[in-house]
Order: structure tokens, then sequence, then C-alpha cells
């Protein structure tokens, strides 16, 4: 292993992948470290949406659309593999008059904000997707957003990393970080020390115990996801479908809040150490995603939850997915389950993931996306640029960690 | 639904187990995902082979009818047409697909998974083929559905299943044209090759199928000679006009249950491919969890039932229905019982295995 480094990376999945690849432009002496394997986490088990009807305006959508940008590029000219993108739309789908008055507000507030957002009555839905359930009212659509196969986008950055001489080192475990006058001096793994004057938090919902080698508080919490793939089927679905978070007592604000995914925040600014909110029964916190892979075996989601980094799926999470997914495409009601399993998204308060530089000399942060796939390739463009070239980040106030402390 | 013992298999080794652990009483539910219990029992129309006590000269049928008896008188829960969808909280609970579509939580102290084994394909131009089917789903086809699949035959495989299902082949009113084997040297036991070639049907070693053709179905084969880097010799190929082709090249154990439940599995080539390791008492790496049969090594029926009956004494101790010492003295029986059939020499590869995964599973 190497002794010494430019910058070493500490995470294995789509943000530290990312980072390595565009790092590895500028200079050779990086290292990624890796606890487990290339994508064997959070970036190997997501639904792989590249979304910009989602994103929330300034940093959010600017990295979303950044990316949307630099995907095809990279596909025709640095990843070797296929990593099944497709841009064919992304569509959520309502069931309710309620959801359809929060749908027209979001889609005209969106559509101010300059993305392309249609509000798609019944038939135009089932035009675009026969087999979804006559019982849907509508559906909110951009044209603009795409998917992928995000264990495959994972390890196609990896690769072409290493082709760019990033030492990546997998069953590597970081035990701690040594810092001197508050500034990062070396890396101690369980296979040994590298010398560095550059650390990046990549590792996710592992961000905080990163953090704590430090000293540094990052509020950064696993939120439990749970899905399961299907059999193949003959091919019924052309896109990713997400359902809404919005029930039916809801008033028409939360409503609204739960269409534009903003996060239910109090006014004040986040704190460190604020915890993730109780959040209540898990049949309130369900969100519909249906994806088709390109083998049409079908990707079913999910419940949430905020149970530590306990990976077990439940009985109780997958009959709640199996009959929301059965509700939307009623065809699901006869195929089997082939395998299920958890994941977790590493979660912030407001929703915005912490990246950029810290009060510890050479410490930076990449971590708490929520959004991975889709701020991946732009967030790495730009921590290139900070580390390289003193850039600042776009937006990168509205990221910083220092938005919980200042 | 609560129950103290789940078993995921009605095969010789999920009987066996429920059978031991019940006579202690114990409660226990089997749930299988076939119409009826019995696993690959009840088309085993032939002898087993053996001594008296591992049930030689029995029928697998017969065997199947008498270990269903005594679930019967035992109250052994079994549900038929059930799917197991996945496995939770460390093997406590399972979730279920019942006969009728509906989905239902089984909560359990102790799971044995006793899923058996799955036939390995083998592809080739024209394996896709309508008339291409394992021996396995042949012998099924024939012994419990009554259906011959085809009137000309080509058996790829000359292992014990090969052999056997093509004497029953024979037996049912269908002409082997050929059993083949890639190996220089007939895979199965001296006594059931013998007995087909008595009956006229020619055994080709060193040979392998090249192809299969046909617009819709079946219509014949190219087979030719191989050389000792496996592969075929120019000019040895020769066509057969047959309708259908038996696949008879080994089984893999099902583990994927065991793996989906975090069950630390291992690849052991004596034992048909990625097995989960286990302790003598066949304790899987997640405690509470048996393994028993074809899933943790092919063998045969007997060793499966042993092993079914161990990993049964192993449940009914661990959920205190059986004293220590009882339990030991009853588990040493069933091991010199494994032993001895372990023994013979045919089954020194699957001794081999079972040694290293036993090994393995103590260094982890």
């Amino acid at each position: 292993m190497k002794r010494c480094a430019d910058v070493v990376i500490i995470g294995g999945g789509i943000i530290g992948c990312t980072a390595a690849y565009f790092l590895s432009k500028y200079t050779r002496d990086v290292v990624l470290l890796e606890r487990k394997g290339i994508a064997s986490e959070a970036s190997g088990a997501n639904y792989g949406m590249i979304w910009e009807q989602t994103r929330q305006p300034g940093y959010d959508l600017t990295m979303a659309r950044r990316s949307l940008e630099l995907y095809p590029t990279l596909i025709n000219e640095v990843f070797d593999t296929d990593i099944e993108y497709e841009k064919k739309g992304g569509m959520t789908v309502f069931f309710t008059e309620l959801e359809r008055t929060a749908a027209e507000i979001v889609t005209r507030s969106k559509q101010s904000q300059g993305i392309p957002l249609q509000l798609l009555g019944a038939p135009e839905v089932r035009e675009l997707e026969p087999a979804l359930s006559e019982e849907i009212m509508g559906a909110v659509y951009c044209h603009e957003d795409a998917q992928l196969n995000p264990m495959l986008t994972t390890i196609a950055f990896a690769r072409a990393a290493r082709k760019g001489g990033v030492a990546i080192y997998t069953d590597t475990e970081v035990l701690s970080i040594r810092t001197h006058n508050q500034s990062v001096q070396s890396v101690i793994t369980n296979r040994g020390e590298i010398k560095t004057s550059i650390v990046l938090n990549a590792a996710g919902s592992w961000a905080s115990q990163i953090g704590d080698m430090v000293g540094l508080k990052i509020p950064v919490y696993p939120h439990k996801l749970q899905s399961f793939v299907t059999e193949q089927i003959p091919h019924v679905l052309n896109r990713v479908i997400q359902g809404t978070q919005i029930h039916r007592d809801s008033s028409l604000e939360e409503a609204v809040q739960g269409f534009s995914y903003t996060r239910n925040v109090s006014a004040e600014r986040p704190r460190i150490g604020q915890q993730p909110f109780h959040q209540g029964a898990l049949a309130d916190n369900t969100m519909l995603y249906i994806k088709p892979t390109v083998s049409d075996n079908i990707v079913c989601g999910t419940t949430f939850e905020f149970v530590g980094h306990d990976k077990n799926t439940s009985y109780e999470s997958l009959t709640l997915i199996a009959a929301n997914a059965k509700k939307t495409l009623p065809q699901l009601k006869d195929v089997h389950i082939i395998r299920s399993w958890a994941n977790f998204d590493p979660w912030t308060v407001d929703g915005i993931p912490i990246v950029g530089e810290t009060e510890i000399g050479g410490f930076i942060i990449a971590a708490g996306h929520g959004t991975a796939m889709s701020h991946g390739p732009a967030t790495a463009e730009a921590l290139a640029e900070l580390i390289v070239h003193g850039k600042p980040i776009p937006f990168g106030e509205q990221a910083s960690i220092t938005r919980f402390t200042d | 639904m609560e129950t103290e013992l789940a078993i995921v298999g009605s095969g010789p080794a999920g009987l066996a187990a429920a059978i031991e652990a019940a006579k202690t009483g114990v409660k226990v539910t089997i749930i299988d995902e076939n119409p009826r219990p019995g696993g690959q029992l009840f088309k085993q129309i032939h002898k087993f082979f053996g001594s008296e006590k591992h049930k030689a000269g029995i029928r697998g049928i017969d065997i199947g009818h008498e270990l269903l008896e005594q679930c019967e008188k035992l109250n052994v829960q079994i549900f038929l047409r059930t799917e197991v969808w996945a496995v939770f909280d460390n093997g406590k609970a399972l979730g279920l697909k019942h006969a009728n579509n509906t989905t239902e939580k089984l909560n359990t102290r102790k799971l044995i998974l006793a899923t058996g084994a799955i036939e390995n394909p083998l592809a080739f131009p024209g394996w896709t083929l309508p008339g291409v089917l394992g021996a396995g789903a042949t012998q099924t086809l024939m012994n419990l559905h009554r259906v011959l699949p085809g009137q000309r035959v080509l058996m790829v495989g000359t292992g014990n299943v090969g052999l056997i299902v093509s004497y029953q082949l024979l037996q049912a009113g269908a002409d082997v044209v050929a059993a083949i084997d890639i190996l220089p040297q007939i895979g199965g036991w001296g006594v059931h090759a013998s007995k087909i070639r008595r009956l006229g049907i020619p055994i080709l070693t060193s040979h392998t199928i090249k192809e299969a053709f046909g617009n819709n179905e079946v219509k014949g084969a190219v087979i030719a000679r191989v050389g000792q880097d496996n592969k075929v010799i120019p000019e040895t190929e020769r066509t057969l006009e047959i309708d259908t082709i038996c696949i008879a090249v080994g089984l893999s154990p099902m583990a994927e249950l065991a793996q989906s439940a975090g069950c630390q599995t291992i690849h052991i080539a004596e034992l048909g491919g990625w097995t989960p390791m286990h302790n003598k008492r066949m304790e899987t790496t997640i405690k509470g969890i048996y393994v028993a049969g074809d899933v943790c090594g092919v063998e045969e029926a007997s060793t499966a039932m042993e092993e079914g009956k161990i990993s049964g004494i192993a449940a009914a101790e661990s959920l205190g229905y059986l004293q220590r010492g009882k339990a030991k003295e009853l588990m040493k029986e069933r091991q010199e019982s494994l032993n001895a059939l372990r023994a013979g020499p045919f089954a020194t590869q699957s001794k081999l295995g079972k040694e290293k995964l036993i090994e393995r599973f103590h260094k982890c």
C-alpha cells in the first residue's frame, strides 16, 4: 500500500469514486480507501434516479443539472462499460384531489424556477405508461429526468479513476486520522498509515464517524430505505415512477411540501445535534418508487426509518411497499419477489448535502447526499476545482457545514 | 402466526427433522412450495442401496409415505403451495405467500432450511429448444405425472441420476439412444451402469454434445469424442436422430434463502458449489438457523435424512425439549450413522467436502 498521497478519499461509493476520477485528471497521487467493496452500500442499492424535478433551487438544482450535462459525455468518452443510462423522463403519480391541487401549485412554482415540469392528466399518463392503474388521476412529469444503474455507474467511475492512476484499496478500514495544529497529517488504516495533507470524507452514512476522528460533528444520519426486486416480467413499464408522501388528511400546505420535496424543517436554522425527528407509524413513512431495470425486473421501494445502521429488512415494510406498488402497477399482483434489501440514504436535516472545507485544515467533506447519483459527477468536478485550483464551489454556502454553526 | 420450529422444505431432510423435533414435543411447521410433500422421494421408484438401517432395499416412494404418516401422527403442520419469500430477524420470522395469494408472517423460534438442490443446466447451441430437459425433471414427469417426455432420448451425464433415469425411461417405454459423459469414466455406480448396458444402452465416455437442432423442438443432436483436454476431436462427430435430450450434469445446493438470511456460505466443489457453512449440529453461522440435506451439500436421500434428524435434535435441545445429555447421545447415534453412509467408496468426495465445510465453520 502507498505510504503517502496528495489526496486520500474515504469511501468507495458514487461520491468517492467520482471524486477519484475527476482528481485523477490533475494528479496521479490519489488514494481511495473503502471499508468493504466499491458500491457496497447505498451506491449499489438505490434507484439510480437522475432527476431534476425534485431538486430545490440553488446548490441542489445546480449540481443536478450539471451532472445531467456531464453523464452523456462520460458515457461517450470515459466509461468502458454500459451504465444503463436512459433519459426517459420522470413521473410522480397521484391519486387524490388534494394531491392534484398541490401538484398544480408545485408545477407552477417549479416552472418559474426554470424546471420544465408538466402536469399530466389521466389520459396523458396512460399514453406514456399504459400499464399504470386506472385509479391514477394524473402525474407531474419532467422530460429532463434520467435513470441509470447505480452500481454499474459507481464501478465505471472506479475503473476510470484506476485507469487515471488512482490507487483504490478495498477491504481497507480507516481507523483514525492524525492531525497536527488543526491540520490533517495522515490516515491510519488497518493496513498501515498514509501521509497526506488532504482527506476527503465521502463516507456517506458513516460520514459522522469519520468526522469524530478529527473531532468534528457532522450531522449526517442514516435514513433506512427498504426495497425489493421482482423476477423478470414482460416489458410493461418504460420509466421510473414515483409516488408522493401526501396523506389523505394532510393540509394543503403539507401536501405542497410533500410534493416539492422540501424538508419539514422549522424556520430556525438547523443546528448540530438536531436529531432526526421521530416519524411515527411506518405506514405514514412510505414513498413509492417503481423502477423498471433494462432486463425488466422491477425494483420497488420504500419505507423510511431512523434506526441507526440496522440493515435488516422487515415483513411490515416489504408488504407495505408491495401493496403500494400493486396499487400503482396492478400487473405486479402475481409477480414473484426475488430479493430484498435495505440501504441507508445519508440524511441531513434540510435535505442538502454537506460539501466543502472545514475548520480542520485539509479535511474536506462531501457527504449527506440523499441524491448522490444525481449530484455525483458535478460535485466531484467542483471538488477537484476546489482542491486543485482553490476555486469556490457554486452556491457553496448552502452546502457548507458552517450553515449548522454560524 | 406463531410456531416453535419452522422448516422450509418437505423433502427427506425436512420431514426427518420435523419428526425428530416433534417427537420431543416441539411445535413444528413445514412450508413447501410444491403441491405435495416429499420432495424428490415420490419420484424415486427404485430401491435404495446401503445397509438395512439406512432403509436399503426400500423405494423412495415408500420412505416418503412412511415419513408423512409419522408427521401426521405427530401433528406436524404442513403448508403446501406456500412460498417463503424472505427470512427476517435472523431467522425468527418468515414472509409466506400462501396458495390463495395472501401473505402472512410466520414467527418462529428456530428455523431449519432444507431447501434441497437444483439441477445444473448445460449450455450448447440449441439448449433452449423444447425437448431439452433436466434428468430430474424427466423423472418427475414420468414417475409423478405419468407423462413420457419423448420417444428417443439422449442422456447427457452418467452419474447415478443419469443412469437411473435412463433405466426408468426404458421401463416407461422410451428408447435411450445413448448415455454420454465428457469424462473418461462412468460417473455413477457400476451396478446401475451394467444394468442399462445389459439392456443395450450404449454408454459413451469421453463424449460431449456439440449441438441440438430442430425448428420448434429437438429433432436431433450432434455428439462427438473429446480428447484429454475435453475439446472435441475433429471428424468424430455423429448425428443422432432423437426428440429428447436429458441433462444429468449434477446438482447445486439451493442456498438462496440461507444466503439472504445472512448465513455465510463457502464454495466447495465436492458438495456442488456454494454451500452454507454449518457445524456438527447443522447450525449455520446464524444461531438458531440450521440446514440439512442437499442445501448444504449434494448427497443422497439417506444422508439427507440423517442430517435432518441431527438438525431436529439440535433444535429440540436448544428449545429446551431435550436434556443436553440425551441430545448428545441421540446426536452421536445419528453421527455414527452418517459416518457409515459416507464410508463407502462413492461417498469419499462428499465426506471430504463436509470435513472442509465444518473445518471452515470453526475458523470463521
